[in-house]
């Protein structure tokens, strides 16, 4: 088994779980794991020397996410979102509520929002986003509050 | 004593706070009852969003076989670079040809130098100076003559 089997079915699961929390959607997030991991296997081809393939893995996932999302939010109107969101609050799901909350924060707040999720530490979330790790704390405990905020305004029972 | 910020709770909350803060916060929260509930709460809220976005992920049984479909490669030749091409071609080919002319000019050339062989006298006319000629053929042989 070589090098790159080994890092593909060992990150698989995780990259695709971070992708689907951010994205979403199953088919972009299939498309966004496969380049992730095609961009992994010509970086070794290449003959780079990765020497954090799982921190790799999950920058360029992020980064690729972001990208995802910011295209998203140009081609989304505000009339669909406002119809999205009466759709949802008829079904009462908790994952499509969490899911609006999410939707309606930055990029970046809901990387860190997910990653946070995954039960990453401070450092990590600074080195899989770019964000300075004196930052973390203060964007998080801003990003929780406007979940929360969120939560509130949908009357959603957080507790 | 001010109350402890927003950013430093979550940072306690979450174990990145350093002994120092943590000292601050411990110390802070025994007679600030307001600061107490805003930790408790906070902890609540991080615990609570961890899990409603851990809902979100749905387990992927298979991992899918990595492959990496490659078609033929397009060779593309934009048109600038045609161009660019289609140039140096005529400059490559402009040098060739010069070059070659210039070669079949030495071939042909018989070359002829005069010079007065001594001092140029101006008391006396032309014809009764020394003149030399030096003719070179087109096969560099080398020939002198003086004229009287």
């Amino acid at each position: 088994m070589s090098r790159f089997e080994e890092i593909y079915a060992e990150n698989y699961k995780t990259i695709f779980c971070l992708a689907k929390k951010i994205v979403g959607n199953q088919d972009t997030v299939s498309d966004i794991v496969q380049e992730v991991f095609i961009d992994f296997y010509e970086m070794l081809n290449r003959g780079n020397e990765i020497h954090y393939p799982g921190r790799w893995l999950y920058r360029a996932t992020t980064n690729k996410c972001i990208d995802n999302l910011r295209k998203q939010k140009k081609f989304q109107g505000l009339q669909s979102l406002k119809d999205k969101e009466a759709e949802l609050s008829d079904k009462e799901d908790r994952a499509a509520m969490i899911n609006l909350a999410l939707s309606k924060l930055e990029p970046r707040e809901k990387i860190l929002a997910v990653l946070y999720s995954e039960g990453l530490s401070y450092k990590e979330i600074a080195a899989a986003t770019g964000i300075k790790f004196s930052s973390v704390g203060k964007m998080l405990s801003r990003t929780l509050k406007k979940i929360e905020n969120e939560f509130t305004k949908q009357r959603y029972e957080l507790y | 004593m001010s109350c402890i910020k927003d950013h430093l709770i979550q940072k306690y909350i979450d174990g990145e706070a350093s002994s120092n803060e943590v000292l601050f916060v411990e110390g802070h929260i025994t007679h600030c009852e307001r600061c107490a509930a805003k930790i408790e709460h906070q902890r609540k809220l991080s615990n609570r969003v961890k899990r409603e976005i851990n809902l979100l992920s749905v387990p992927q049984a298979q991992i899918p076989e990595f492959v990496i479909v490659r078609g033929p490669r397009k060779h593309f030749i934009s048109t600038g670079r045609i161009v660019y091409y289609a140039a140096a071609a005529c400059l490559l080919l402009f040098i060739i040809v010069f070059y070659h002319t210039r070669e079949e000019e030495k071939i042909n050339e018989v070359t002829m130098i005069s010079d007065y062989a001594s001092d140029v006298d101006a008391n006396r006319p032309v014809s009764q100076q020394e003149l030399s000629i030096y003719i070179i053929d087109q096969h560099g042989n080398y020939a002198e003559y003086f004229v009287q």
